[in-house]
C-alpha cells in the first residue's frame, strides 16, 4: 500500500490524519501566512447645501399655527456608494441653554421635528456615487407660558448634520 | 459559492460596512456632513398712535390706540394700559398682564385719575410675546 505524500510548504504547524481502509487519505492541517494587496476605498463628507427654510412670512411664532420648514439637499460626493444613516437637525444653543446670538431666548423655545408618523424627512439609505437627494426638518416655538419677547424677531441658527 | 472578495479600507472617520452574498458582494461608506441654517422668528408689532384725552369735569381720561397687525394672521390676546407718571408706572382701565382688555378694543376709560400730569403706553399681548408702545403726549 502507498500513501501519497502531500507536502505544504510554509509554516506547518498542524495535525495530520492518515486513515488505511484499503486506499489511503491523508488530511493535513496547517497554518500560514501570506501577503497580498487590497482595493483601497474611503468614505467621504456628506455634502450638505441649498439649505433654505419655508413657511409663513410672519416666521415663528408661539404656540402652532406658523412653523418654519428647513430644506436641504444632500450629495454623496464620493464615487461609490454611501449609506446616510441620520440626519439631526439642531438648534445652535449657547452655554447658557439660550439660542446662540440671542441671549434671553431659551433654546427650549424650538422644537425640530425629523420624523412624523414614522416617515424620516431626511433620505436616510443608500446614495449610489455622487447622488443627491433632498430631505427637510421642521421647526416650530414652543409656548413656554412665559414671557418670550427676548426670541421675538430672531434668526435661529440651526445645525444639520449627517451621518 | 463562490464569494466574491472586497476589501475595504476606511480612512478618516468614516465606517465601512461590508456585506457578502451569493451573488456579489455589497460595500458602502459612511461618512459625517454638516451644515447651518437659520429660520426667522416673529414679531408682535406694538399698538401705535396712543393718545389720552381729558373728560373735563368726569376725572377720566379716554386712551385711544391702534392696534397691530395680528401676526401671523392670529389674533392678538388683548391689551392692558398703563398711567405713567416720571418713572413710576400704574394699571389703567382696569387693565393689566393678567387681565387684558379684549382684543377687539382700541380705546378705553381710565377712570378716577389723581390730579397732575400722565402719559399713557399700551401693551398687546400674543401669547408669550408682548409689545409695548410708545408713550402718548401728557395730558
Amino acid at each position: 500500500m502507498r500513501i501519497s505524500k502531500k507536502i505544504s510548504s510554509g509554516i506547518i504547524a498542524g495535525v495530520a490524519t492518515i486513515t488505511i481502509a484499503g486506499t489511503a487519505f491523508a488530511f493535513l492541517t496547517a497554518t500560514g501566512t501570506a501577503e497580498g494587496a487590497a482595493t483601497t476605498g474611503s468614505a467621504s463628507p456628506w455634502k450638505i447645501d441649498g439649505v433654505v427654510t419655508s413657511g409663513q412670512p410672519s416666521g415663528l411664532l408661539p404656540g402652532s399655527g406658523a412653523q418654519q420648514a428647513v430644506n436641504y439637499t444632500i450629495t454623496n460626493v464620493n464615487d461609490g456608494v454611501q449609506a446616510l444613516n441620520a440626519v439631526t437637525v439642531a438648534v445652535k444653543t449657547a452655554d447658557d441653554g439660550s439660542v446662540l446670538g440671542a441671549p434671553g431666548c431659551p433654546a427650549s423655545s424650538f422644537s425640530v421635528m425629523t420624523s412624523w408618523q414614522g416617515q424620516d424627512f431626511a433620505p436616510l439609505g443608500e446614495f449610489n456615487g455622487h447622488a443627491s437627494k433632498s430631505g427637510h426638518a421642521v421647526i416650530g416655538m414652543n409656548n413656554l407660558h412665559v414671557n418670550q419677547d427676548a426670541c421675538q424677531n430672531i434668526n435661529v441658527p440651526v445645525l444639520i448634520s449627517a451621518s | 459559492m463562490k464569494l466574491l472578495k472586497t476589501f475595504a479600507i476606511v480612512a478618516g472617520s468614516g465606517l465601512a460596512v461590508v456585506g457578502l452574498g451569493a451573488q456579489g458582494a455589497v460595500a458602502y461608506f459612511t461618512a459625517g456632513g454638516t451644515a447651518t441654517g437659520a429660520v426667522r422668528v416673529g414679531l408682535l408689532a406694538p399698538p401705535t398712535a396712543v393718545s389720552a384725552t381729558e373728560s373735563p369735569g368726569t376725572g377720566a381720561v379716554r386712551v385711544q390706540w391702534t392696534g397691530p397687525a395680528d401676526p401671523g394672521g392670529l389674533p392678538i390676546d388683548g391689551y392692558f394700559v398703563e398711567r405713567l407718571s416720571g418713572s413710576a408706572s400704574a394699571p389703567a382701565c382696569a387693565s393689566s398682564a393678567a387681565d387684558l382688555l379684549d382684543a377687539a378694543v382700541s380705546e378705553c376709560m381710565d377712570q378716577a385719575v389723581p390730579a397732575g400730569s400722565y402719559t399713557y403706553r399700551v401693551t398687546a399681548v400674543f401669547r408669550t410675546f408682548t409689545a409695548r408702545s410708545a408713550p402718548s403726549d401728557p395730558v
